[in-house]
């Protein structure tokens, strides 16, 4: 059982503010201001305007000294979380954390500081120890008064979507008794000008599945969700938000950074999750779709989710809200998987207004008008370089 | 975790490819890596080059691929030696991953990432030797990359047991692997000046039937016990005595490192196949490994030892 939801991306921060954005489709992007984009390809992307205060009400504030952007991030995420499930003080519970960069912007600090100043020890052994993705979490943890063993999933942009399967099977088998799951990162200068050295970036806008898409847009974020048993939920009297009953997982061996044309991964972890949670395909209402704008993974995941669909498919709405607070990447499954939750909880469907042209492949219906729907099983579908295919259905719970 | 077997070993370091290797062979002397803007350079282990070339290494997907990739690479085959049906599941850890690309692409950037290389970018994150070890070994199963302590290779052989218990996957690999930089030695530099980077991997099989190899098997991993870093050596040690408290109490040996300089998470995977080798050699039915982490968590596990190891 989903008891608690937090996030904070370029469209807000907490779960509130991020609602309405979501659910009217709109985007959040605008010109880099963390660092020199003058010489990249690409100049826009989705910057988080992130306070300069922590959250109100944490056990242990000193400890986030250490934590980057991205870790202040995780943190206000986490709390969220943690404060709407109303866990008791001192809960001990795992954390999962998906993340493909973790502290990265420290680590470029340090390379620079190492390179350009290389007497320099200042400040040098914090930025070696707070770069690491599982201090930041730890750190986080511990702030938000959960303790438990930390574990860090890094399958690029898989590992939101990997954390939050990681952590429902952790429950459902016994292992832990309840876990926060989550996912975080945030731009760095390593990563956007990578895949702006790719050329993955749109110069224009990022329009998922639309047949004149261009590229991807980045953006940064977090989400975190607490994950327990019914019994557990229903003895404190939590609030429940949503059920979650399938995750697939499977890799995807084509190439270290292109999707099988078939999408046979994603194929795989659909089935999957389907099968988990005893659904075929048309009872899925609603698939929050990886979508991330570029030519070959829309193009990947239509033929995938037309195949796993087959019949069901031309009455299934498929949108990506990559559209409006663009690639969150090791956050995108963890924000994705909170507004699957949100949408079950209001019955709607999230659109893309950028998409105008649907790729002939799409062998579905787009969302692209803010719409209301009846919604009983959402599905969300996470994929990332190396070939990490991931999927989670969540149920309404009423 | 009763019924999770260790049915194949595998390790590359500086003293050569192969377990014997690491069983057997002495480690090279340091070697000296330059430290940009230092006269004296760091002191780091390196693995020596492959020789004769193994076929896997001519796989498209390792052309270009990173060293650490191949470290992971040359300890799983070795692990897989004996043929086996059904699904296996990869599941990679590392503390310090793809470094030297990562170091490289962002180098490139800072002088100008209009022309900084599409061809170091990939490589540069953190499940690209996993998502080689997938495409080389054809296997589409789950497969994750975990980041942590020193440690972390012991919390992936309790993952890796979940998805056996769970029946998600017959076989699942795991694997630990680090490669040396110059920013990394300088990183462990600040910390211990008189400890050397050592890279290399290591990697152990596991299955839920028992195999003709199986040579131990999993009995249980504890809890992480965090500690401190800036506590020292004696929050380290004494989140140690916690895990040691946390181990089944009729261990017979207990295994801590420290014959291995700091190879991160592939100096606990050498640590797990040492304690395993000295347990068969003295005839002991039972081990521990307790593994003190560089910089956040130390974690323990223990082995039922079967019968003698193949190698």
């Amino acid at each position: 059982m989903v008891t608690g939801c937090g996030m904070v991306t370029p469209l807000g921060l907490g779960v509130a503010a991020n609602t309405d954005g979501f659910r009217t489709g709109q985007t959040a992007f605008r010109p880099v201001t963390i660092f020199d984009v003058s010489r990249q390809r690409v100049r826009i992307a989705g910057e988080v305007t992130l306070p300069a205060h922590l959250p109100v009400g944490l056990s242990a504030p000193r400890r986030t000294r250490l934590l980057d952007r991205a870790g202040r991030m995780l943190l206000w995420a986490a709390h969220e979380a943690t404060q709407q499930s109303r866990w008791k003080q001192a809960s001990v519970a795992s954390f999962v954390v998906g993340t493909t960069g973790g502290g990265m912007s420290l680590g470029e600090t340090y390379f620079r500081t190492a390179l350009h100043e290389p007497q320099t020890r200042r400040q040098q052994p914090t930025r070696t120890i707070g770069y690491q993705a599982h201090r930041q979490a730890t750190m986080v943890a511990q702030t938000c008064d959960v303790h438990g063993p930390v574990t860090v999933i890094a399958n690029a942009c898989a590992s939101g979507a990997n954390a939050v399967g990681h952590a429902w099977e952790l429950v459902r088998s016994g292992r832990a008794e309840r876990v926060l799951a989550a996912g975080y990162d945030a731009i760095s200068q390593l990563i956007f000008a990578g895949f702006d050295s790719l050329q993955a970036l749109s110069p224009t806008c990022c329009r998922p599945f639309d047949a004149q898409r261009d590229g991807l847009a980045l953006g940064e974020g977090a989400a975190a969700l607490t994950l327990e048993l019914l019994e557990a939920a229903q003895q404190r009297g939590a609030t429940i938000l949503a059920e979650l009953v399938g995750y697939g997982a499977a890799t995807d061996i084509h190439h270290l950074t292109q999707p099988h044309p078939n999408g046979d991964a994603a194929v795989a972890t659909m089935a999957e999750a389907c099968r988990q949670a005893g659904l075929e395909p048309c009872d899925i209402d609603y698939v929050n779709a990886h979508g991330t704008g570029t030519p070959l993974n829309d193009s990947a995941e239509a033929a995938a989710i037309t195949r796993w669909a087959g019949a069901a498919g031309a009455r299934l709405p498929v949108s990506s809200t990559k559209a409006g607070t663009g690639h969150l990447l090791g956050a995108a499954g963890a924000v994705e998987a909170v507004v699957c939750v949100l949408a079950l909880r209001g019955q709607w469907l999230p659109p893309m207004p950028a998409t105008r042209t649907p790729d002939p492949a799409c062998g579905f219906p787009l969302v692209t008008q803010p719409a209301a729907a009846q919604l009983t099983h959402v599905m969300t579908n996470s994929f990332g370089f190396g070939g990490a295919n991931a999927t989670l259905i969540f149920r309404r719970w009423s | 975790m009763s019924g999770i077997f260790i049915s194949g070993m595998g390790a590359v370091s500086p003293a050569g490819w192969g377990v014997e290797c690491l069983r057997d062979g002495d480690l090279p002397e340091p070697q000296a890596i330059a430290r940009p803007g230092w006269k004296h350079p760091l002191s780091v282990r390196r693995v020596p080059a492959m020789n004769p070339r193994p076929p896997w290494a001519v796989h498209p997907r390792m052309r270009r691929s990173a060293l650490i990739s191949q470290f992971a690479m040359g300890a799983a085959m070795e692990a897989l030696s004996q043929p086996a049906d059904g699904p296996l599941g990869i599941v990679f850890c590392t503390t310090c991953g793809c470094v030297n690309y990562s170091r490289r692409f962002y180098d490139e950037v800072l002088h100008d990432p209009a022309v900084a290389s599409p061809l170091l970018f990939p490589e540069t994150v953190f499940n690209a030797p996993a998502s080689h070890l997938s495409a080389v070994l054809a296997s589409g199963a789950a497969n994750y990359t975990l980041v942590g302590d020193s440690g972390i290779f012991l919390h992936g052989l309790a993952l890796a047991a979940g998805w056996l218990a769970d029946g998600r996957v017959t076989r699942c690999l795991v694997v630990a692997a680090e490669e040396v930089d110059w920013i990394i030695a300088d990183a462990l530099h600040h910390f211990r000046k008189s400890a050397i980077l050592t890279e290399g991997a290591g990697a152990l099989l596991l299955t839920r039937e028992r195999q003709p190899d199986t040579c131990a098997e999993l009995e249980y991993v504890t809890d992480p016990q965090p500690f401190a870093a800036r506590g020292g050596k004696a929050v380290r040690e004494a989140a140690a005595r916690r895990v040691a408290a946390a181990l089944p109490a009729r261990t017979e040996a207990t295994f801590r490192r420290s014959e291995f300089d700091e190879a991160f998470s592939a100096g606990t995977a050498w640590q797990v196949l040492a304690a395993l080798r000295r347990a068969q050699e003295q005839q002991l039915s039972h081990t521990t490994v307790i593994a003190p982490g560089a910089y956040q968590e130390a974690i323990g596990a223990s082995f039922v030892l079967s019968r003698p190891i193949s190698t």
